[in-house]
């Protein structure tokens, strides 16, 4: 009997390769967390507002003091030391989550100035902690027996549900921007002056931007399409990849002319939009001769499947 | 999504469908209900249309400059919407980015802050930046004195 579309998306999404492009995504958002580790936090005075982060709820003087950014510092530095050793899975993962999404969140709910520059980063370490939490006892048996590259570890929805979330991370600055502008948005005065305000004076990107309307002009209206467009693109191979060269090209051209810590949105959405998850499962096939561990390990069938 | 050397487990558990479908639920309702709660986002960056900015420099009688900062006349926007989705309420400043504010508006917004500080007049220097014919520079300087209010 044919199966209905909830068997087939449930078996194409449960489908596993080799963990290397999620482990590749892990070491990236650890290097976040470091980097986030290492900044040092100014505490802006004025009156409290919010809710702004998952955090609000707790109460003004602890919002306030300096003993949470200690805390949610030390769970940074012991869960990404345990999740890089595949040590106390799966609770290092979430004490990494915590320690990152509680470190910012410290810092949003003490200035005044925000920065997107680590919201992606929080959202695909939650996730990444969501595989190891399903995953875990068939992560610590594949580290055990030294074959870890070579297991079938990754399901094809951890790497299906980052696409999507970057996608939406996007599409949604895209639709802010319609929203709050309209099609005016792309009216090349305000690249213009964003550069004259913040751009690096000796960058040739921003003597470019501040002497030609017309390049302003054509870069806003190509990141208003490549914005809006992404989470359309996600699912079609080559529209993904030209929406991710587009939005790659855009990170670059952001960090050539502004002093925006973008790094990380440009790495991951590299990653995910262009076909590096493609191209690690083919150089780093699972290894049939390890699949009968595998079985004896998960208690069900595992099988390889035609390639699509 | 594109295929390549897979091994297959017959299907999704319960818990990896409920997970998925909260964590993607979360990340589409969130930002439209609440907009900026982190770690959700909807992503508010330069969402504005800007076409023209200041800034500003004080000087004290005797000519030397005193930080903008404590007129209120710094500029707080970094491209994200100035308060938007953080914990701390940004100073009233005047330096709205998009806006050129007029003497009027100029002199009533020091003078309070002036009540509290020791001189007896500040000169404020507005530079408006705007874009003329496609290329973006300063293109006027404002001089404008604020005397304090007598007590």
């Amino acid at each position: 009997m044919k199966p209905n579309w909830q068997e087939r998306w449930s078996r194409w999404l449960a489908e596993r390769s080799t963990p290397a492009f999620g482990q590749l995504v892990i070491w990236i958002l650890l290097i976040a967390g470091l980097t986030m580790l290492v900044q040092s936090y100014e505490m802006k005075a004025g009156p409290r507002q919010g809710p702004s982060t998952v955090f609000s709820w707790l109460p003004p003087e602890i919002l306030a003091a300096s003993a949470p950014f200690f805390l949610f510092r030390l769970l940074l530095i012991a869960g990404t030391i345990g999740w890089v050793l595949h040590r106390g899975l799966p609770w290092t993962p979430w004490l990494t989550v915590s320690g990152f999404i509680g470190l910012w969140s410290m810092h949003i709910e003490n200035t005044w100035a925000g920065a997107h520059i680590f919201h992606a980063s929080a959202m695909l370490l939650v996730l990444h902690a969501l595989w190891v939490t399903f995953y875990f006892r068939e992560i610590q048996s594949a580290v055990r027996a030294h074959n870890f590259w070579r297991s079938a570890l990754y399901p094809r929805w951890v790497f299906v549900a980052g696409l999507v979330y970057l996608g939406l991370f996007h599409t949604y600055a895209g639709l802010a921007k319609f929203a709050f502008s309209g099609l005016d948005w792309a009216n090349g005065e305000s690249l213009q002056l964003w550069a004259h305000m913040d751009g690096y004076r000796w960058s040739p990107a921003t003597q470019l931007l501040l002497n030609s309307r017309t390049a302003a002009m054509l870069l806003q209206w190509l990141t208003l399409v490549a914005e809006t467009g992404a989470v359309l693109a996600v699912p079609f191979r080559w529209p993904r990849i030209l929406f991710g060269l587009l939005l790659v090209g855009f990170y670059c051209g952001v960090m050539l002319t502004f002093p925006y810590g973008f790094a990380f949105n440009l790495v991951l959405t590299a990653l995910y939009f262009l076909p590096v998850e493609e191209w690690l499962r083919r150089r780093y096939p699972v290894d049939d001769a390890i699949l009968p561990q595998a079985v004896v390990t998960l208690g069900t069938s595992a099988h390889r499947t035609p390639a699509a | 999504m594109s295929s390549g050397p897979v091994t297959a487990e017959p299907r999704l558990r319960l818990g990896e469908w409920t997970a998925l479908a909260v964590f993607l639920a979360a990340n589409i309702a969130v930002p439209l209900v609440w907009g900026d709660i982190f770690p959700f986002t909807s992503s508010p960056m330069f969402r504005d249309a800007p076409r023209v900015y200041c800034i500003y420099r004080v000087q004290k009688p005797d000519g030397q400059e005193l930080p903008a900062t404590d007129l209120l006349l710094q500029r707080i926007y970094d491209g994200n919407p100035p308060g938007y989705g953080v914990g701390i309420a940004p100073p009233p400043t005047l330096a709205r980015f998009g806006e050129v504010a007029s003497e009027a508006e100029l002199t009533g917004h020091v003078q309070p802050q002036l009540a509290a500080l020791e001189h007896p007049f500040v000169t404020i220097e507005q530079d408006v930046i705007a874009c003329v014919d496609g290329v973006c520079r300063v293109r006027e300087t404002n001089r404008f004195r604020v005397e304090r209010l007598a007590p």
